[in-house]
């Protein structure tokens, strides 16, 4: 039972049931800490590292002036006066007698090199970005890091900010490590938590950890939320052990990152091209200006509307990329009336059927979606083209218009494809992301991975 | 720079000249546009006149007409001022259950608007919590929703059950509660001037529990009392 406490940090009213009463009639060893910590006369939460919200002594269950914190509350209340039980992690994991990697598949040059970068920076407890390009192959290249973890006793976290890229992460890695226990923790999971040496978990679940981890993998390390940046990055540095291995993995780091690449700050391992060997799609910028209200009036006589048309003539399936979920609908309502045969859907993050439009686009129901900066990241189709309108707004980040990018040309059948952002005055942004793309390109190229 | 206590966006105070010149104070925002926008106002003409429940007619509502028919003596009179969708269903989640004492604030204008008009001859009382939910929450959610308002009251009640809690249980067994309160203060009650009692919830879902206070005065107080019921949300 008292596993369940191993590299944890929990309230009591986060223990389970059993572990509670266990606390109370025997207690074993168990490290119980005050809530917060102190600094400048000012109190902490010692899980996220937020500033409590003040309360007065008639509003507090301890009955005294307290505080309590907003930024984790949803992983339940952390008071000034609660306490936190932790026991401390004892790698209680059995040697594996037989191999533990299951994958039969191989990987590219510059996938086997970061694989090895993988592994040399878990053994020397190192920090390293793994900057790969969408479509590189990421996920593979973690198998050989993560195998010589298991056979060494060490504790290995794979976390996102994004549950979607949780969700569609574990079943690989548990195909790839069939005999190996992993829990999978996310906010409204069924399963309850186990000890296990793998854990993939959401990052906002990293709070519930404290040096736990020998190696920590944080992947889509730039999608964390901007409110709470900070916080997250604190719990992941108290999820892992102080001496442990951290690796980021990005397709977009964020500038400072990326500047910490550039200073020599900041270990890393750059994978420029695709696993198919073809270039990123370069895209092209151009002006449709005044687009808010052209488009809306009369688009066929617009740069963009006339690209619409012509895609659809040519019956190419594409992606509309929008900075604005009203607009959107508008636009669409015009597109149904100019072009009504054409088969198409808007989705955005507040649209509950999102999923089956998706699909539907994928299963070629559609011929063409448009859609809110929510398809950025993780969703593929083959062949397509994408068109950005709008797209010096402020909503599309330098990281998001390369992810953006990088929904096309994903399949080796169809590698290559076109990429157009229609603006109405350029954005630093745009420059910046399009620089990307070059240079990563440029890379590969000197790198003799593309031709 | 603040943000919105319920969606996170950063929340802008447009200032103008004029304001500035004013020389007023700026109210603290908690709420952005956005999700204010999502709770709606109930209007009395378009609600049961015994309930609040937000309806096209103004006929009583077949809940309200079961209540009629169990006491015939009472006179059923509840206002509310939001209807209980989605984002209020959020809010009360956020606020009573994970215990986020700052959302208290966001509705102290509207209450204070609404409720001001009854502090001259209405005495006013919350409902309360039983004694294992105010040592699990630390707070009474509805007093403090009143403090905010700066809404003065008088805790008449108190709650001697000791079972789960109403938004534990579903419909049928809600309905079927028993009394679960009792009079405390009963000097201060008697002794006010005041012959006119408004009780106050958060949320009227059933009418059990709020009803369960009304019969409870009605019977304790000899004299002609009129009594009114309120909630934040129907």
């Amino acid at each position: 039972m008292e596993e369940l406490l191993y590299g944890r940090e929990l309230l009591d009213s986060e223990l389970p049931q059993n572990v509670q009463e266990a606390i109370k009639e025997k207690p074993f060893k168990v490290e119980i800490t005050d809530s917060f910590t102190k600094q400048a006369g000012k109190y902490y939460c010692k899980r996220c590292q937020t500033i409590f919200t003040p309360v007065s002594k008639e509003h507090c269950i301890c009955g005294e002036a307290c505080g309590y914190c907003r930024n984790c509350l949803k992983l339940g209340k952390v008071r000034r006066c609660s306490h936190f039980y932790h026991l401390k992690e004892p790698n209680d994991f059995p040697i594996p007698k037989k191999e533990v990697l299951h994958w039969k598949g191989t990987l590219s040059e510059q996938q086997e090199k970061a694989s090895k970068d993988i592994v040399e920076t878990i053994k020397k407890n190192q920090t390293r970005l793994l900057w790969a390009v969408t479509g590189a192959g990421k996920t593979e290249m973690l198998y050989e890091g993560i195998a010589y973890g298991l056979k060494n006793k060490k504790r290995i976290g794979i976390a996102s900010p994004r549950i979607d890229v949780c969700l569609e992460l574990a079943p690989r890695i548990k195909e790839a490590f069939s005999h190996t226990k992993i829990a999978v923790l996310y906010g409204g999971m069924e399963e309850k938590y186990g000890y296990t040496q793998l854990v993939i978990a959401t990052t906002h679940q990293l709070y519930r950890f404290k040096e736990a981890f020998d190696v920590l993998i944080i992947d889509e390390v730039d999608a964390f939320p901007f409110h709470s940046n900070q916080s997250l990055f604190f719990a992941a540095n108290k999820a892992k052990k102080k001496i442990s291995s951290l690796i980021y993995l990005s397709a977009t780091p964020t500038l400072v990152m990326q500047k910490q690449v550039k200073n020599k700050k900041l270990l890393s391992t750059i994978l420029p091209a695709r696993y198919h060997g073809h270039p990123l799609p370069v895209p092209k910028l151009k002006a449709c200006w005044n687009w808010h209200e052209k488009l809306l009036k009369s688009p066929l006589r617009t740069p963009c509307g006339k690209k619409i048309q012509q895609l659809i003539k040519e019956e190419r399936r594409f992606l509309i990329f929008i900075p604005n979920i009203e607009w959107m609908l508008k636009l669409e309502k015009k597109m149904r009336l100019v072009f009504p045969k054409c088969s198409f859907a808007s989705v955005s993050a507040e649209d509950p059927e999102r999923k089956a439009k998706v699909s539907a686009m994928r299963n070629k129901e559609f011929q063409f979606l448009m859609s809110s900066t929510i398809l950025e990241r993780g969703i593929t189709f083959p062949n397509i083209d994408v068109l950005v309108i709008g797209a010096e707004d402020g909503i599309f980040t330098e990281s998001a218009l390369v992810q953006i990018a990088g929904r096309c040309g994903r399949a080796a059948d169809y590698p290559t494809g076109e990429v157009i952002f229609y603006h109405d005055g350029k954005s630093i942004a745009m420059k910046r992301a399009v620089k990307q793309i070059k240079q990563m390109n440029k890379l590969a190229r000197t790198r003799g991975l593309i031709q | 720079m603040n943000t919105c206590v319920l969606c996170n966006q950063s929340l802008r105070n447009n200032l103008s000249l004029s304001f500035i010149f004013s020389r007023q104070k700026i109210k603290e925002k908690f709420l952005c546009e956005k999700c204010r926008n999502k709770f709606e106002k109930i209007v009395s003409t378009n609600s049961c006149p015994g309930c609040f429940r937000p309806q096209s007619s103004h006929d009583y509502c077949k809940d309200c007409k079961k209540w009629q028919e169990q006491y015939p003596k009472t006179h059923l009179n509840h206002e509310a001022l939001y209807a209980y969708n989605e984002i209020a269903k959020e809010y009360m989640d956020q606020y009573k259950f994970q215990g986020d004492l700052l959302l208290a604030n966001i509705f102290s204008e509207d209450l204070h608007e609404c409720l001001n008009k009854y502090q001259k001859e209405y005495l006013i009382t919350p409902i309360p919590l039983n004694t294992h939910s105010k040592q699990k929450r630390g707070f009474n959610q509805v007093e403090l929703l009143l403090e905010k308002a700066e809404i003065p009251y008088i805790p008449f009640l108190e709650n001697v059950r000791h079972e789960a809690s109403q938004s534990s249980k579903n419909r049928p067994e809600r309905l079927k509660t028993p009394q679960p309160f009792q009079l405390i203060n009963q000097k201060t009650l008697q002794k006010s001037s005041k012959n006119k009692l408004l009780i106050v919830d958060d949320v009227y879902t059933t009418g059990r529990t709020i009803l369960h206070a009304r019969l409870l005065f009605e019977t304790a107080l000899s004299d002609p009392y009129e009594i009114k019921t309120f909630s934040l949300f129907r």
